[in-house]
Parts: C-alpha cells; structure tokens; sequence
C-alpha cells in the first residue's frame, strides 16, 4: 500500500466512519416486522424515484426558462428565489402547496407533488450551470446546422449530459429517499418510509440495532442504483456562448408560477412577522449570537467541503475509490447524528466541530456525483499532458488541478455552507442548545411563534445566500490570484 | 539507432503486432499510415499511456519501457497540443521546465532565443486558451523541447494548421531539433511532412511495420 | 451562477469586513462573561422549547442562579423521547443532574433503561387532577395540561361536542393531527380515543378518522403551523392554545372546544438520574420549579397548567379551567406499559398501511 493509497482508504474510512461507529456500539438486529419493512421499502422506492423523475423534468423546463433572462442580476436573483422551497422549513413549503394544489392529493402522488416543489428549483439551478459549462459552443452549432431540437436533444444533448443529469438525478433521489417530514404529512397512508420506521426504531422501540440495519439497507439500495450510473467524460467549454437556442419561455412562465405560489403563502408570514418586531428586540442579543453561530458553522462547513473536494482530487484517479464515492450514501441524518454524539465529548467548541463534519459526510458524496466527478475528468487530458511533461503529482494538483477547479469547488462549498445555515436536524442532535439562527426558527415554531419564524427563516436564508455568494467570490478572488 | 521490441497490443478486433522496430537516434523517424491503422495507439504506448507488457524500448542502452511515464523524458506534441487553458504561453512553457527541473538560467537563455527565432514574443503572455492554431503549435514545441528530451514524439502535430503555417511549424521543428541534436518521431499521414522532413519511414499497415 | 465580477469582489470583501468586527465583538463579549467564576454547575436535561428564550428555562435558570451560587447549565434535546435517546447513548459521560420533559407514555421506558433518585413531593399543595400522576416514587410532575380540540371562532357551522362528530363531513380532511409514532400529542390522541371507546370500537373510529385528517404531521408544531396558516379548522393540541393567541397577540379569535368524553391530560415529569454529581443542586432546582413562582413561570411561558393549587387563581388560566374542565371528569392518571404502546402503534400503522391512498 503506497501514500496515495493510505490516503484513499482514509478518506473511505472518514466517510464510512458513522457506518463504522453505529456497528460497533449496536451490531445488526434483524428484529424487524417484514410486511412493514416491505411496504416501507415499496413506499420510499417510489415515492423517491418519482419524485427525484419529476423534480428533474421541471427543474430542466426551469433551467431552459432562466436562458431567457439576459440581465444577470436579476437571473442571479430569480436562481436565489429557486431555492428558496429547498432551504425553509417544511411548514412554510407545505402552506404554499395545499394553498396552491387544492384538493392536496395526499398518498405517494401528493408526496411527489411536495418533493418536486422543493427540489424543482435547485435542480434547475444546477443543470442551468451544467449545460452552459458543458455544452457550450455545441448548442450555437446545433442552431446554425439547423438540426431539429428533438435531435438535438437526442443526438447531442442527452449523450453528453448523461452523467450529469444521472448526478442530479441521484443527488435529488438521496434526499426524497431519506425525507422525513413530508411523507408523513403528504403520504397519508402511504407515508411509512424506512426513515420514518428508522425513527420509529430508534425512538419509541428503542431498537438502535434494527435502526442502523434499516439505515445499512437504505445505503445499500441508492449504492446499487448508483452503480448503473453511466461513465462519461466531461469537457468544460471555455468561452461565453449563446443558449438563446435553448431557452423556453415556458419553463420562465413555470418558474414565475411555482415561485409566486410559495412567495404568495409565504410573503404573508413576513408581513405578519413584522408587525411584531418590538419581539425581536427582545431577542437581539441571541440572536446577535446565534447569527454568528450560523456564520461561523456555515463558514467551517464550506470550508471543510472545499479541502475535502480538493482531497478527492488529489486522491484520483482509482476506479474502485471514484466507485466508491459514486454509489456510496451516508447513514440516515439522525443515526449520523447520533453516531457523532456517541464518540468524543459534546461540550464547549466540540459541537461546532462535528456540526460542520456531519454536514459533510452527508453531502460529500452528493455533491461528488452532482457535478465534481466530471469537473474533475474534464481535466483528464491535461492531467495526462502533466505526467508526460514530466510534472510530479503536487506540480499537476497545484498548478493544473487546482486552479481550474477553484470555481466549481467554490460553488459547491458554497452550497454546503448554505445548507448548513438553514440545518437544524443535525444541529439539534449535536448541540446543547440553540447555536444557530435556523435552530432558532424551529424552537420559536415549536411556541406558537409562526409569523416570527417566518420572518427569521427569511433572514437565515438571506444569511446562507450570502455565505454562498461568499465562497463564489472568494473562489473568484483565488483564482484570479493564482493566475498572476 | 533505438529499437522497439515485442510492441504487441490487442483491442476487441484491433491487433497490432511489432516484433521489432527501428527508431532513429538522429533526425526524423516518420510513422505514416492510413487513418485508424493505429498510429495513435503505438504513439500511446511508446509514451507508456498504454499497457503493453512485454514491450521493450532500447535506447543509449537503458530500457524506455521499464520506466514510469515522467520518467521517459520524453518530449511530446500530441494532435490536440493540451496546451493548459487557464495559463499564459509562457506559464505552459514554465510548467514544463519546473517538471523537469531545468535550470533556470537554460530556462531564460532558451525561451529568449527560441521566442524569438519562432516569433513568439508578441503572444508569451496571453493564455493559451485565446491563442491561434500556429501560435498554439509552435507554444506546445517549445513546451516539449525545453527540458531537453531524449527523444521528441509528435503525432499529426500539423494536421489542423493551414498550408502555410505548416510549412512555417516544419521549419521551426526542423531548427528546434537540428539545434538541440534530439531525434525525433513524428506521426503522420501527410504526403509533404514526409517529404520535408522524413530521414526514415516506416508505414503501419494491418498491425504491421512495413519500412520503406 | 451569473454575477458580476466586480461587485461582486466588493462585496466579499464587504462581507468579510462586517463579520469580522462583529465576530470580534462578540468573542469580546463571551470573554468578558467567563471572568466571573462559580464554584458548581448543574446539568439540566430538557427539550427544546423548555429551554428556549421563549420557553420557562432562561427566567427559573436566572432566578436560581441568584441564590445558589452555581450555574445551571441546560442541555437540549429535539423532545423527551430524543432526549432519553441522547441520555441512553451519552449516560453518565453527560452527566445530567437533572432531566425534565417526559410524559406519561415517556415514564416506562425512562424507568427501565436509567436508575433514578427516590423523589418525594407527596405532601405538595398539588391539584387534585395531579394527585394520582405524583404516586410514583421517582418522577414529579411540574406542570400539565388536558388536550383538545381547537378552533378558530365562527368558522364551523357545526362544532363538533363528542368524538363521533368529528367524522361530520364538514371536516372531512380538514383536521390537523400528530403522528403518533413521532409525536406526543398523536399518542395522547390515540389512547384517548382507544379509552373512551375501547380497542376493538376505537381503532375503527381511528380508521375513519384517515378520511377526515388534513394530515398526520411529525409534530405538534408543525400541524399547528398548518392550523395556523388555515390549512386544517381543527388542531389536536393544547386547551391552553388559544390563551396564547389571546394573551400574547391579542388575538381572541380561537377557542377551545368542549368534548363529551373525558379529555386526555399530558403530564410533564422531571427526574434526577442516580448518577447525578450535583444531587442536591438539583433538588433544590426541583423545588423552584415546583414553589408558586416557577409554577408561575412555567404557566405563563409554556402555557400549561401548575400542579401547584392556587397559582392560577384569578389568571385567565383558572377562567379557562373553569369553563371547560371543572365540571367535567379527565381521563384518570396511568402509565401506560411499553407493550402496550407497541401494540397500539403497531395497530395504528398497520391500519394506516392499508388505507387504500
């Protein structure tokens, strides 16, 4: 076994590390009812796959729909509202839905409904910056030929974003798998997925065994669906090129719809939210607190996933480890949590560390098949070029790697801190208390506080979008130094 | 005289199969054959991109193809140049000569002449990703030859420049390599790079060698 | 993403300028708050809405810090059933003096799996609805409250006065309810149907009752969001709910709806764990709790009843008591066993298995 080697099972071993640590304390129980299991399994096997179908269909009408918008503030903008559903609390989401799909039919249908309207908007966010990275002068070539969009779509564009499309896909897939809140408000009957009966395991059986082979059956399931994820290589356009071809005014007028049917719901809140301001004073001093708490988590979440993205990087190519990372799917969020309570103690700055580190042991490997795996082959040949060259390994990582993975790095650093702003499951297992704004919002929706919690979940987004914006500028900030 | 033994590669239907081949060690070998014969392929494997077990390479006595890629030194033009995008003209050039550890006295002395005997001054310091086909060219020769390599390896490195400036990069090649005394292999199907600057040929056809 | 690039820098640099001194401000602040030393502190376990700002736990922590000479330090958890989760996993390594926060369905469990100290409060100045709940040896009630249904004023034209008219078709998907598998309340739902109408009778009123649910949510707080925000005209929640609205947003327009059947009472438990280092600390904790001023902070911030006699004298609290509960009889105190709770849920989930959606 080399360094390099060492390093991979590393890595491996602190992403297997919550799998590793619930066996040791709990071992398997297989002490489980199998019609439940079986109807769970069925349960959270459609409702995810559907949803993860149908989320992907209109995220890529939204997507065609912001090539509409040439002023980039204001794409910038509505690509911020597409997210929105994505990031508040489940509460705010559900009111805008059954406000809008009246009669809510509840069952798998109406789980599908809810899932795709909070996903629609990031995987359009996602694949908007994905077909203009990859596609790029092949779109104005496809205009001028002339060719048909169905052959376009079918001879250029489906080939090429296979991977990228199965990334999304699968990413969306992971989390409709291990929602928890909706199916059981949307699912009526059908709402028993295995992470509510992990829930009903670990909570009220007590049966932490059956909980963790539950969680080890979920894993194994998105890895197998993983593993018949296509191989493809990527290549990154590298000049600004036209998509008029592409847009839909369409898939803009969907947005327009979705957005204004949550903003609608929501909006309300934030009006009612500030007429009891003189609440908020009471609260300045926590919440003067809790907002650098959240900075600070986002911050180091961010942060982690960027070393952590580059240490994949540095770790390729291998196929078994680029398997491995493509299929592999972290325990359900709470036996995480909880796997992270167990070892080490849980006082003074420990909770911000293990915070920051679930996070992205739960998101690394999203966001490695979203869009880092190509990213990262997309610069194959290059890498290639380096070794003829004669460069060592630090030379290629330093001067070719890095540099031109800064960006997409960034952007998904940037994406991690964002989540980890608006995270309160994880937070909640973890901390002692209230550390976060986003914990915050959830305490004062426990105390009636509804029209306050609205208004400080619309702050903890704002306080996320900037993280966000943050990471990409400071990638931007990087790159242009290092290219001086 | 570098010789290449049992160069034997198998791909579903595609076989090659050199027992052995000659490479010369001054002037210009030239491997010429259809489209799809497998040129590329042999081209691969001399660099070590590709696996071929029992392939020997001799030359000035030690084994190319016990060696790791970097290890080769070999300098190396590929048809699509892999010039790195994100740098300048002269950061590629760099790149190379930190890889290999070229002092940087030569360093200077070399990027000065060359850039001027080449008319590069004008585009060292735009990124590679702007440059035109013949400035692109000549930027990737210079790359492969700064750390003075045992052997020069281009395969259909003129193929997308017009008439003329594949008349101008052959020239250029041609001083390159006369002034650094390194021998060359270029790949090429190209009737007038044979002619301009082929001391040897040898044709691949069906998986063979056949010299000329 | 698209965003200029200038600006942009601007405003990351902006950004990094802000957080920073505010950052500095507040390290500056925490600095300063550590110089003073106190000899002990006290673990309390809770759950979250306990020791939020907007729950009872900062007011009875400052008042007991000023004659204890410690500090009281809370811990949360998501609810009780997590925090004996957490108690269970982390145990004596947390160290918890004290853990506040179960119910009558928590009280089993929490037996089996955690030694607890003998408490004895048997000669409190308790409410009668509270006498029977104080029979254990081990575990206190500190506050409580009788569950039911709630209602904005006006909007029903038929207001339902027994658990049969709850399957009117007015309501017909229009009730907000818990999960009973994740939710305290939804459990207390469950046994209060099953109590007042037997197994057999109760789980097929269960059963209808699917048609009529706007949903069964997770928690309480989110089903009452979705009463809130007038998804649902009836929530399964607190008879003190509309107090809240009344009291704090001056907004009278709820109200709590009288039932025939005995109404199912949540008593909220605390415990001292036989590990516990700072023992006595926190008993004397215990104690504020249960003297008329933390009664009074608790009813006043957790919007429950004081087990305490008298405390609600003369508040809207006893108004609220006397119009919907004097007369009437609750349902009486037991702990219900882990079998019997699994049974239930079983029959619950297998019953909302084969709803036909």
């Amino acid at each position: 076994m080399n360094a390099l080697d060492r390093f991979r099972a590393f890595l491996v071993l602190f992403l297997l590390f919550p799998f590793l640590v619930l066996i040791f304390y709990f071992r398997f129980s297989f002490d489980l009812s199998w019609p439940e299991f079986w109807w769970a399994f069925k349960n959270s096997f459609s409702q995810a796959i559907l949803s993860a179908f149908f989320a992907m269909i209109f995220g890529f009408f939204v997507a065609l729909g912001f090539f509409c918008i040439k002023k980039k503030w204001l794409r910038a903008t509505l690509e911020i509202l597409a997210l929105l559903p994505n990031f508040l609390p489940t509460l705010f989401t559900l009111v805008a839905i059954f406000n809008f799909v009246d009669p809510f039919p509840s069952g798998t249908f109406g789980i599908v409904i809810v899932h795709i309207f909070i996903y629609f908007g990031l995987v359009a966010v996602l694949l908007a910056n994905q077909i203009e990275s990859r596609l790029g002068g092949l779109v104005e070539q496809a205009w001028v030929d002339g060719i048909s969009r169905f052959q376009f779509y079918t001879k250029v564009f489906f080939p090429l974003m296979k991977k990228d499309l199965l990334g999304v896909f699968l990413f969306v897939l992971v989390m409709c798998f291990s929602s928890f809140s909706v199916p059981l408000v949307a699912g009526g009957g059908r709402g028993t997925t295995l992470e509510v009966l992990i829930y009903e395991k670990m909570r009220l059986s007590t049966d932490w065994g059956a909980a963790v082979f539950l969680s080890f059956i979920q894993t194994l399931i998105v890895f197998a669906i993983s593993l018949l994820a296509y191989r493809g290589r990527g290549q990154i356009a590298d000049r600004a090129v036209s998509f008029q071809w592409l847009r839909s005014r369409a898939g803009l007028l969907l947005l327009i719809c979705l957005l204004s049917a949550f903003v609608l719901g929501y909006a309300q809140g934030i009006v009612d939210g500030f007429l009891q301001m003189s609440f908020f004073y009471e609260l300045r001093f926590a919440l003067f607190k809790q907002f650098f708490g959240t900075i600070a988590l986002g911050l180091l979440t961010g942060l982690l996933t960027f070393v952590l993205l580059f240490c994949v990087v540095w770790a390729q190519p291998e196929a078994w480890f680029q398997n491995f990372l493509r299929s592999y799917f972290a325990p359900s969020t709470a036996l995480t949590g909880f796997a992270f309570l167990m070892i080490g103690p849980n006082e003074g700055v420990w909770p911000w560390l293990k915070i920051p580190i679930v996070i992205v042991l739960l998101s690394l490997t999203s966001l490695f098949r979203m869009s880092w795996e190509s990213s990262i082959q997309a610069l194959h040949s290059q890498r290639m070029m380096g070794q003829v060259l004669g460069a060592s390994r630090w030379q290629i990582f330093r001067q070719i790697e890095f540099p031109q993975l800064i960006g997409r790095a960034s952007f998904l650093a940037g994406l991690a801190a964002l989540w980890a702003s608006g995270d309160f499951a994880i937070s909640r297992i973890l901390a002692h208390k209230d550390l976060s704004l986003a914990m915050m919002t959830e305490t004062l929706l426990s105390s009636y506080r509804i029209s306050q919690a609205s208004i400080l979940s619309f702050f903890v987004f704002l306080v996320g979008v900037s993280l966000f914006l943050f990471f990409i500028g400071a990638g931007r900030v990087l790159s242009r130094k290092l290219s001086l | 005289m570098s010789l290449v033994e049992n160069l034997v590669y198998e791909y579903e239907s595609f076989k090659l199969e050199i027992p052995i081949w000659k490479i010369l060690d001054q002037g210009i070998t030239v491997l010429s054959g259809d489209s799809g014969v497998g040129k590329t392929t042999i081209f691969r494997i001399l660099i070590g991109l590709e696996k071929c077990s029992r392939l020997k390479w001799t030359f000035d006595g030690i084994d190319l193809a016990k060696l790791s890629v970097p290890e080769k030194k070999l300098g190396v033009v590929f048809q699509s140049l892999e010039l790195f995008p994100h740098m300048t003209a002269r950061q590629n050039i760099l790149f190379a000569a930190e890889a290999r550890k070229v002092s940087e006295e030569r360093y200077e002395k070399k990027l000065k002449h060359w850039s001027e005997t080449l008319q590069m001054k004008k585009f060292l310091d735009q990124k590679a990703g702007t440059l035109s086909g013949g400035e692109k060219q000549r930027v990737a020769l210079v790359r492969a030859m700064i750390s003075e390599p045992r052997m020069l390896l281009l395969d259909e490195a003129f193929s997308s420049l017009d008439e003329k400036l594949r008349q101008e990069s052959r020239e250029a090649l041609k001083v390159l390599l006369k002034e650094e005394k390194i021998p060359a292999l270029l790949i090429t199907h190209d009737r007038q790079d044979i002619e301009a600057l082929a001391d040897k040929v040898s044709v691949l056809k069906e998986g063979r060698i056949v010299e000329e | 993403m698209a965003f200029g690039g200038k600006t942009l820098r601007h405003f990351v640099i902006y950004l990094i300028l802000v957080y920073l001194v505010l950052f500095l401000a507040v390290l500056n602040r925490e600095s300063k708050k550590e110089s003073f030393e106190v000899s002990q502190s006290v673990r309390v376990f809770a759950y979250s809405s306990f020791t939020s700002i907007t729950g009872p736990g900062p007011k009875l922590k400052a008042l007991f810090e000023l004659s204890c000479n410690c500090r009281l330090e809370f811990v949360e958890g998501n609810d009780a059933g997590m925090l004996l989760q957490r108690l269970k996993l982390e145990s004596e390594s947390l160290g918890a003096d004290l853990v506040i926060g179960f119910d009558q369905y928590d009280l089993q469990k929490a037996l089996g799996e955690h030694k607890w100290r003998k408490l004895d409060f048997s000669n409190l100045n308790i409410e009668p609805e509270v006498r029977p709940a104080l029979s254990n040896n081990y575990f206190v009630p500190y506050d409580w409250g009788v569950l039911g249904f709630i209602a904005r004023k006006g909007e029903l034209k038929l207001t339902p006065k027994k658990l049969d008219d709850l399957l009117h078709s007015e309501f017909t998907r229009k009730i907000a309810l818990q999960d009973p598998r994740s939710s305290s309340p939804g459990m207390q739902f469950l046994f209060w149907v099953i109590k007042s109408k037997g197994e057999e009778e109760g789980l097929r009123f269960i059963q209808k009752m699917f048609d009529q649910a706007h949903s069964y949510s997770p928690s309480w707080s989110l089903s009452y969001g979705l009463f809130q925000k007038k998804q649902a005209s009836l929530v399964y929640s607190y008879l003190t709910s509309p107090l809240y609205h009344e009291l704090i947003e001056n907004d009278p327009s709820y109200e709590a709806l009288s039932f025939a059947e005995p109404l199912a009472i949540q008593y909220e438990f605390l415990g001292i764990p036989e590990y516990c280092k700072q023992c006595e600390l926190a008993e004397k904790f215990v104690n504020l709790m249960l003297s008329p001023e933390g009664q009074k902070i608790l009813m006043e911030k957790n919007f429950m009843f004081p087990v305490l006699k008298d405390v609600k004298k003369g508040t809207p609290f006893q108004a609220l008591n006397d119009k919907l509960i004097k007369d009437k009889s609750l349902m009486s105190f037991e702990i219900p066993s882990n079998t019997d709770i699994d049974r239930l849920l079983l029959r619950w989930s297998e019953l909302r298995r084969g709803e036909k959606n």
